[in-house]
């Protein structure tokens, strides 16, 4: 059954598997330019928005591989409605 | 060249005696330093005040030349990485604190770390001396 969910995972649009613990799941990269709030530096945050099933299991620190570059999980926030928004960081 | 630039700029050239700032020290950087750059390091000129000094020659006046020193860097190990650079800093300035006769003494005020997580952890620093010179009345430059 697809869910409601799923729809907006499509690989032909805007979703890529990324890869944690060796198991590919289904996200949407985000990688916007910003400028840091404590040091005015000009960096990006690079997030994930994900199916929240997908990422329960997910913890502080995990690796996971998006476009061939290892990051870690530096939070991890379901929005209550399916979605979750994944923090990372090139950073451990 | 006035004391308070041969100041600045006596400041700039020591700093950049330090391994990592060889080309990497600026000052007024008007742009926000991209993280590609770092570290770095942004020296800003925070203004000069007259410190009432009473001598017998009123032609003199003695000023305090606020100085904040920024240092950025970026990585897991950030934190540790600034607070060394901090030790490098302070110590390049107490190696000459008149720069060059230019000043009477120069005092380390605080220094203050900030972190961001973002893609990648940056660390910075910023450090405030205060640089205490002579100069004849009306000619602070």
């Amino acid at each position: 059954m697809i869910r409601a969910v799923d729809e907006f995972f499509n690989l032909h649009d805007f979703a890529e598997y990324v890869k944690v613990g060796g198991v590919d799941y289904v996200a949407i990269f985000d990688d916007e330019s910003i400028i840091s709030d404590n040091n005015d530096v000009v960096t990006s945050k690079p997030q994930l928005i994900m199916k929240a099933d997908d990422v329960e299991e997910f913890a502080y620190n995990d690796e996971i591989i998006v476009r061939d570059t290892v990051y870690y999980i530096k939070q991890i926030m379901p929005d209550g409605y399916g979605f979750a928004t994944i923090i990372i960081s090139k950073d451990m | 060249m006035g004391k308070r630039e041969s100041i600045l700029q006596y400041l700039i050239t020591h700093l950049k005696t330090i391994t990592s700032f060889s080309s990497s020290v600026y000052e007024a950087f008007v742009h926000k330093p991209n993280e590609q750059q770092l570290p770095i390091i942004i020296i800003t000129d925070e203004g000069n005040s007259n410190v009432n000094e009473t001598t017998s020659n009123s032609t003199y006046t003695m000023n305090k030349l606020k100085v904040s020193i920024n240092v950025l860097a970026k990585g897991s190990d950030s934190v540790a990485t600034v607070r060394n650079y901090i030790g490098d800093i302070l110590s390049t300035i107490g190696n000459d604190v008149t720069f060059a006769g230019n000043a009477i003494n120069t005092i380390y005020i605080d220094d203050e770390i900030k972190y961001d997580w973002d893609n990648d952890k940056i660390s910075g620093a910023t450090i405030n001396i205060e640089v205490y010179y002579r100069t004849t009345s009306f000619a602070i430059n």
